[in-house]
């Protein structure tokens, strides 16, 4: 029988808001692509600047974002398949994630090419880019974690404008990337795995 | 108290049918898949709740291919979108005068 009292319809209209709120866990896939991209860029950037090849450094970067651009559209494309329904929420959070890669291109490629600044200011606007990504995504999201992500990058950004040994350097940055990144990504995709009965 | 059930628009107060809209209401689009596993009914249901929904206006089915497949693009009209938020502000009023009755 499909008929329903007024109390079940609201009941109705509940359990189909939340089931749609669980699909956006699945932003737990922009933290790890972005982790392992940027933990990539950095171990490139470090064996260059160890070959004496520091004018590469700024290709190694632009490789990396173009790339994570490309498996965002691509992920974003597949998911809307997968779920069969697409939303301005989704939209919304692909837009956040690529709009930041493109600005990374010009941070990470356009602006040293131009001599805008040192390869190492990289570090800083990478670390205010990304927290701004994550702050963007924990309030449409509602995921905390996420939220404390992006403050953690933003405090990263500061203390890559103090640090001046480079193994700290180096240590600061994957320990963020960790912290940050991988690690909630993990958490994210597991949730999303559950939630979806996977 | 008494349950008015007149005021509430007759084509979505249905389980299926109001679940479709709420879904679609969140969605640019969806297809037939989707809704089918997040509404847990059956394809015949389904077609026959989408059927009257499409009757009354209140959704658009796109029909297409994709790599040699039918695929239905279904989406909330705008005259949808209305019924929906005139059902809901109605819905809201009702249990609004429940909670103020049991008050009393």
């Amino acid at each position: 029988m499909d008929q329903i009292t007024n109390e079940q319809a609201l009941e109705v209209i509940k359990d189909m808001i939340e089931r749609r709120k669980m699909k956006h866990n699945q932003t737990g896939f922009y933290h790890l692509l972005w982790g392992i991209l940027i933990s990539c860029a950095i171990v490139a950037m470090y064996v260059l600047v160890g070959s004496g090849l520091d004018h590469l450094i700024v290709y190694s970067w632009a490789i990396f974002v173009v790339g994570g651009a490309v498996a965002s559209f691509v992920y974003a494309k597949r998911t809307y398949e997968k779920q069969g329904s697409s939303k301005d929420l989704d939209l919304g959070l692909s837009s956040i994630w690529i709009g930041t890669m493109i600005a990374m291109f010009f941070v990470a490629f356009i602006f040293p090419i131009l001599n805008a600044y040192k390869w190492h200011v990289i570090y800083t606007m990478v670390c205010l880019l990304i927290g701004i990504a994550n702050i963007s995504t924990g309030i449409l999201i509602k995921q905390k974690i996420s939220l404390f992500n992006g403050i953690l990058w933003w405090i990263g950004s500061i203390l890559f404008l103090i640090i001046r040994n480079e193994l700290v350097f180096m240590g600061v940055f994957v320990l963020l990337l960790v912290v940050n990144n991988i690690i909630p990504g993990f958490h994210l995709y597991n949730l999303a795995r559950k939630q979806n009965g996977n | 108290m008494e349950t008015n059930f007149a005021e509430l628009d007759s084509i979505i107060h249905s389980r299926v049918r109001l679940a479709i809209m709420v879904l679609l209401l969140q969605t640019e689009s969806a297809n037939f898949t989707y809704l089918k596993k997040e509404i847990d009914v059956s394809d015949g249901n389904l077609s026959s709740h989408l059927r009257k929904l499409e009757e009354a206006k209140y959704i658009k089915m796109k029909k297409s291919f994709e790599n040699r497949k039918p695929k239905t693009a279904i989406s909330l009209t705008d005259k949808g979108r209305t019924a929906l938020d005139e059902y809901t502000k109605n819905l809201e009023e009702y249990l609004h005068l429940v909670s103020e009755n049991k008050q009393k």
